[in-house]
């Protein structure tokens, strides 16, 4: 069986990951309880160029995320959005200098870059049922 | 001729989608739903046929170890209605692998609850569903993975790149306004094949903390989850990480040490919303493509 047919297939009509495969660079930052909730890039300073429109019709941008306090200091990522794509992820400035937690920074810098990955299933606390069913149907309405 | 795209519902609960070669498979069961997504150059009829019987090993369990049905052997058993030995001898072996657990995570997996009854609920979803998926690859359908109601394995042999990288969702339930992912972790070219999640996102506080005085609800972590080569250890050891809370990443971290052939990794989500994870998660995250 070609795999360009197996991929196309893979990434349309797959139930759960088609769940948040539409989710731009703004989603993912959005409020909630989300690791990452303050690198919101309102609450932040939009610092880079704005130059042609990406395919995708977002505009390649660089936005800079506000202090982000965790257990052990705080972080600051830069976030560079090219062709649509998260292109680059920086760390501006970090105060978790403990040295048990130097990894730290780079576990959020590794953990976010990942966001934009394309993937086969979606791991979660077990859900019910119901909140299967009102996942597949987001997910059928972004598929039109 | 074979007809090669179709989307049947084989009985309630159940639904069957195939196209040339590519199938997806999902059966309600244990109150939640299990997908089976793979590649399959079977007839797609005996294709169906095993997933039904697949679906089937899920039911089966369910039957036996359901909480929520008073007639199961587990509900009888708790309720004083019937011994152990009258139960069918399954659940001895499942009462067995709780107690072996309960040891190897220190205490901090327990089958036995805050009322002193029997319930194994925590272990028996990824069991069922690992036999199911061990009986599709004895049937020759190899190249699969599994969804267990948030729950992820995968085959050696799954041959489908994006098959390999399985994303983790917030703390947050999938069906919130807000769901969306925290990130994603790519397993191809290690050993492991398994990723669990356990929190509070989707069904409330429904771990307790086997330690508290009066194993009350655990609450120091929103989010834990587990890579390991096993389902059953990955699904284990996801709920005792999330009873033990932040502590949970130096304690696996010595458990490693100790255990370098059944390692297993852990990524936490801490009340603030802030990460921390074993040593060696931090290989496992996805690469930007």
């Amino acid at each position: 069986m070609p795999r360009k047919v197996r991929n196309t297939v893979a990434q349309s009509a797959i139930v759960l990951a088609t769940l948040v495969g539409g989710v731009t660079l703004t989603q993912h930052f959005s409020a909630g309880t989300s690791a990452f909730a303050s690198a919101a890039p309102s609450s932040g300073t939009t610092a880079g160029s704005s130059t042609a429109p990406a395919p995708t019709g977002k505009p390649d941008k660089t936005v800079t995320s506000a202090n982000i306090s965790y257990p052990f200091g705080t972080v600051q990522l830069s976030v560079t959005r090219t062709a649509g794509k998260i292109a680059k992820i920086d760390i501006g400035s970090s105060t978790a200098t403990n040295g048990r937690y130097q990894a730290f920074p780079s576990l959020v810098q590794a953990a976010i870059s990942a966001q934009g990955t394309n993937f086969g299933n979606l791991s979660g606390a077990t859900y019910t049922t119901n909140a299967f069913k009102q996942a597949l149907s987001s997910a059928i309405t972004k598929l039109g | 001729m074979t007809e090669t795209s179709f989307s049947s519902e084989p009985r309630p609960g159940s639904r069957f989608s195939f196209r040339d070669g590519l199938f997806l498979y999902t059966e309600e069961c244990m109150g939640t739903v299990f997908a089976f997504k793979g590649f399959s150059s079977l007839e797609p009829g005996l294709l169906g046929h095993h997933l039904e019987r697949a679906g089937d090993i899920l039911h089966e369990a369910d039957r036996t170890f359901s909480t929520y049905k008073p007639e199961s052997p587990i509900s009888r058993l708790a309720a004083g209605q019937t011994t152990l030995a009258q139960c069918p001898p399954v659940v001895s072996d499942i009462w067995d692998s709780c107690e072996a657990w309960e040891k190897t995570t220190d205490g901090w997996f327990s089958a036995f609850t805050p009322q002193n009854t029997f319930d194994p609920s925590g272990l028996v979803k990824t069991w069922a569903a690992k036999a199911a998926f061990n009986y599709l690859l004895e049937n020759g359908v190899t190249d699969i993975t599994l969804n267990a109601g948030g729950d992820i394995l995968i085959g050696d042999e799954t041959s489908d790149e994006v098959s390999w990288r399985v994303a983790i969702h917030k703390p947050v339930s999938i069906a919130s306004e807000d769901a969306g992912l925290l990130t994603v972790l790519d397993l191809r070219g290690t050993d492991y094949r398994a990723v669990c999640t356990s929190g509070s996102a989707e069904r409330g506080s429904h771990i307790w903390d086997p330690k508290a005085p009066g194993k009350e609800a655990a609450g120091s972590l929103l989010q834990a989850t587990v890579v390991a080569r096993d389902l059953v250890a990955a699904d284990v050891w996801a709920t005792a990480v999330f009873a033990m809370g932040p502590r949970a990443i130096d304690e696996l971290s010595k458990y490693n040490s100790a255990n370098p052939g059944s390692a297993v990794e852990a990524l936490i989500v801490l009340p603030d919303g802030g990460l921390n994870a074993t040593e060696g998660f931090i290989g496992l995250f996805a690469k930007p493509e």
